[in-house]
């Protein structure tokens, strides 16, 4: 036995584990403290959301959307624990609005935890640094005052307000983008909930256990339908830019349509007979865009489609850490997108998935001449001081399509609103742009959709709506839409 | 009187501890508690019996003009004094008790440096211990409530015994007779080499395979991972130390993880385990399993450099009062890096480390093998548990609950802690 040839080795082997233990402090401490602060299961995280005075909230034209007011309610029976010297310095949220802006601004509380603005820019409302607690005695007998940072919304409150009242209780969302920027001017949605309602046990069980109308889903960023015939536009577009159709190409519709080894089936049953790409726009016709998107070919359709940002998480919440709360979209690539599946994908149909936020995303980039900017909800963050800390611009934008195509399908979608159009009637004089779209799915009626872009020659405000199971984009979507339209515009 | 040195450093680590629980008290006193506010008498009284013990046994050990090691006494009460601190801010009353199962701890200890029996005697118990491991394993299969999934204690009534902290001792003791007597001997002839690998004949592969199938028991029916690893480490680290073939290091680690990781595959508490420990992030393992690896790393991270200070420790959740589950016995590392930073991590570490060079320092200067593999033993134990629970605590493996050793309350562990300290003491005795 040679203990002393082992014995060294094990002593060396004992020091690299022990060394690895303090390296994974290190790693725990230094490169991940901060994620780990700022984490909702951290009752840490809580101590500083609660005792620090928490930003404001506020929309683009100062009113407050979110506030911290002392809470002077008497400790409930889970607070009963709770340190007196804490007890004095605690805050609570409070939402001037009711349940207007739910999904938006979201929720903060201890025990249900964050959602929307409070949970993504939460590290701004509530800074790593401000003291929740006193670190030492002596900072215990003189807390450093502070309080965090304002976040001032693009949205307008008072949009909200009308988008809210013409969606009225039918479940459905509104989103209204300004088209040079990407700004987010409105994003109503319902059913909502009242953020105020989220920190009493009863009302919050209810909210999740509601599995019928989901009250807590923010369908306006996070709602995945099918978009329906509002596609058409991008696969007209597409098909613009490629060349491979013009306003004027001619398609003939017999009302179904055997397209490889698919039958496609338009919406007037009798067919629209030889049919421009003009006219498929304004009336809708499912045979001719089917033909469009299979002239344009798989490729270079899915090339357009993806240029749109489909597939990515918008960074909606910049410079906030909300990704997760923003789903991306679905689109069928590669081996997935044959010919069935283009074809119907053409037309909107198809394995096609979008939030109303990517649809009204998708108006932006047509009325800005192809440029797409990613859709943005932050114009600025002001600290405690009133000094700037962040302020929200465009990103440098990506051009999916050429300007004349884009010209050129927003002056289709013009037609829309023409007499034989689907949306006939429905602009009360003001210049638009726009589609609509109802789209199957199998929870019953198909969902109303509009996509409407104003003025269509000087475009200002793409605003995108969908009413759930209400049948033609026109009946349900398309009203909302341009009264939305008319009060953004009149802005 | 001798152990001047010992004397020194015992008051040096007395002092440290009583500066830093006196400001606990006063941090108690002044912000988190007001019922509390008699903490700084009561956290003295813990600190008058710590130091009366300590000096106890100093002098006990000076005045039978021992000449054993002189720094193993003091890191130990160093460690037991982090111990009881980091316990005292996270539950007051457990850290009374915990000052009881250190009188007990050190009546033991005494017991041993005082030759009540003598340690090259021991050896003569080879299946004795061997047997001994077997049935306190067995034990709290037999007789055990399961707590947190895993079957470990044995409720006394007057108190929790934990058999494994026992059974640890005996195996160490068993492995040291085992391996230098004439048949422990043989298996370091080497004449079998499997992929260029010296490792002993099949036939002396037998120890490491019904090694291994007594840790996968263990692993399955005390549905604890944690024990399993310790013994199962300890084993191959000690057989190694004896036959200097890395085969065993190699082979060893490679059939556990496999076992291991068929038995997650197999059972839902192990795999509960693992998968806690690859990602305990997302929601529905944050609410269970992965709770206890998450509260400690958000500890862990709170802490920084420096530390947020001692008894500062959000362990306690300030809006419920509420002690994130086993803080005390599983979780101190992770509240002693909140409140002492990675600085104070570090000091622990290396005093540990101290502790196990000590250790393995005494093997070397034994007269016989049973001796010297019995404190090779103690220390590879030492280190092998200190690894699994801090290595668990920070995620480089998964958490298991075994106890840190000196720090982590409970009676058992500390009563075994000290009377591996004990065997030390009495091995390093006669060196010079
Ligand atoms: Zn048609």
């Amino acid at each position: 036995m040679n203990l002393h040839e082992t014995a060294p080795r094990l002593l060396r082997l004992f020091i690299a584990g022990f060394a690895l233990v303090l390296v994974q402090v290190g790693y725990w401490t230094l490169y991940r403290g901060a994620e780990m602060a700022n984490h909702q299961r951290n009752p840490r995280y809580w101590t500083r959301v609660r005792s620090v005075e928490r930003g404001r909230i506020l929309d683009s034209h100062g009113q407050t959307l979110a506030e911290s007011v002392l809470d002077t309610e008497p400790a409930k029976k889970a607070d009963d624990d709770l340190p007196s010297a804490l007890r004095r310095h605690l805050f609570r949220r409070r939402y001037p609005q009711g349940d207007l802006l739910s999904h938006v601004v979201g929720y903060s509380d201890w025990r249900q935890g964050q959602s929307g603005v409070e949970s993504a820019l939460s590290s701004y409302l509530t800074p790593p640094q401000a003291l929740a607690m006193p670190r030492s005695f002596w900072e215990l007998l003189s807390p450093p005052p502070r309080r965090g940072d304002d976040v001032v919304l693009t949205l307008d409150a008072s949009l909200q307000k009308t988008a809210a009242l013409a969606l009225g209780n039918r479940a459905g969302a509104v989103v209204a983008v300004d088209v040079q920027t990407g700004a987010v001017l409105c994003m109503a949605d319902y059913p909502r909930f009242d953020p105020s309602s989220v920190s009493d046990g009863k009302a919050w069980a209810k909210l999740i256990g509601n599995k019928e109308d989901y009250p807590l889903l923010p369908r306006a960023y996070a709602g995945l339908y099918p978009p329906g015939s509002t596609f058409k536009v991008l696969t007209a577009a597409a098909a613009l830019q490629a060349g491979t159709a013009t306003p004027q190409s001619t398609y003939q519709c017999d009302g179904t349509d055997k397209l490889g080894h698919s039958t496609v089936k338009c919406d007037k049953r009798s067919g629209h007979g030889q049919i421009t790409l003009e006219r498929g726009i304004a009336q809708s016709c499912n045979i001719a865009l089917a033909r469009v998107a299979l002239d344009l070919g798989a490729s270079a359709w899915e090339q357009t489609v993806l240029a749109t940002g489909i597939t990515q998480r918008p960074a909606l919440f910049r410079p906030g850490t909300g990704t997760a709360l923003v789903p991306p979209g679905k689109v069928p690539t590669g081996a997935a997108l044959d010919g069935p599946q283009l074809a119907a994908c053409g037309y909107g149909q198809g394995a096609l998935a979008v939030t109303p936020l990517y649809l009204a995303g998708m108006g932006q980039m047509l009325g800005n001449g192809g440029l797409r900017h990613e859709p943005y909800l932050v114009d600025r963050i002001t600290g405690s001081d009133g000094s700037v800390l962040y302020k929200g611009a465009p990103d440098a934008g990506n051009l999916v399509v050429s300007a004349s195509a884009a010209r050129a399908t927003l002056a289709m979608m013009a037609k829309v609103f023409e007499s034989g159009g689907t949306a006939a009637g429905l602009s009360r004089g003001m210049d638009l742009a726009g589609k609509t779209g109802s789209a199957q799915n199998p929870h019953g009626q198909a969902h109303s959709w509009f996509l409407a872009v104003g003025p269509a020659r000087n475009p200002r405000v793409a605003v995108a709506v969908v009413v759930e199971n209400a049948g033609w984009g026109r009946v349900a979507a398309g009203p909302v839409a341009v009264q939305v339209m008319r009060a953004a515009l009149g802005r | 009187m001798g152990r001047a040195r010992e004397r020194g450093l015992l008051l040096t680590a007395l002092l440290v501890g009583l500066t830093g629980s006196a400001l606990v008290a006063v941090v108690h006193g002044g912000t988190f508690d007001p019922q509390q506010a008699d903490s700084l008498p009561r956290q003295a009284i813990v600190w008058a019996q710590l130091a009366v013990a300590a000096f106890g046994c100093h002098f006990v050990l000076a005045r039978r003009g021992s000449d054993a090691d002189e720094t193993l006494l003091p890191v130990s009460m160093a460690l037991t004094g982090v111990g009881l601190t980091v316990i005292y801010s996270l539950d007051p009353a457990q850290a009374q008790r915990q000052v009881t199962w250190l009188w007990l701890a050190l009546g033991v200890l005494l017991l041993t440096v005082i030759r009540l029996v003598d340690v090259a005697k021991l050896r003569e118990y080879v299946y004795v211990w061997g047997a001994g491991t077997a049935g306190l394993l067995l034990l709290p299969i037999l007789f055990a409530k399961e707590v947190n999934g895993a079957r470990l204690w044995i409720d006394l009534g007057v108190f929790k015994l934990q058999p494994s902290e026992l059974a640890k001792l005996t195996l160490v003791m068993f492995l040291a007779a085992y391996l230098s007597s004439a048949r422990g001997a043989a298996i370091a002839e080497a004449d079998w080499r499997p992929l260029g690998l010296r490792l002993p004949s099949p036939r002396y592969l037998v120890p490491l395979l019904v090694m291994w199938v007594a840790a996968m028991v263990l692993l399955v029916a005390l549905r604890d991972l944690g024990t399993a690893l310790l013994f199962f480490g300890t084993f191959i680290c000690v057989i190694y130390a004896a036959t200097a073939q890395p085969g065993y290091l190699v082979f060893g680690a490679i059939s556990f993880t496999c076992g291991a990781w068929a038995a997650a595959q197999m059972f839902g508490h192990v795999r509960n385990r693992i998968q806690a420990w690859l990602n305990p992030w997302p929601e529905e393992v944050l609410a269970k399993s992965g709770y206890q690896v998450a509260q400690g790393l958000f500890a862990i991270a709170a802490g920084g450099m420096g530390g947020v200070g001692l008894g500062m420790s959000q362990m306690v959740n300030p809006f419920t009062g509420r002690t994130v589950f086993a803080a005390t016995t599983d979780l101190p590392f992770a509240a002693l890096c909140e409140q002492m930073g990675l600085w104070g991590a570090a000091l622990v570490v290396a005093l540990y480390g101290f502790w196990v060079y000590r250790a393995l320092r005494v093997s070397l200067s034994q007269p016989d093998n049973f001796r010297a593999l019995l404190a090779l033993g103690l220390g590879v134990l030492m280190a092998v548990q200190v690894f699994v629970i801090m290595g668990g605590v920070t995620k480089l493996i998964p958490l298991t609950g075994i106890t840190l050793p000196f720090i982590s309350y409970g009676g058992s562990s500390l009563i075994s802690n000290f009377l591996m300290l004990g065997l030390l003491l009495r091995c390093s005795e006669g060196q010079r």
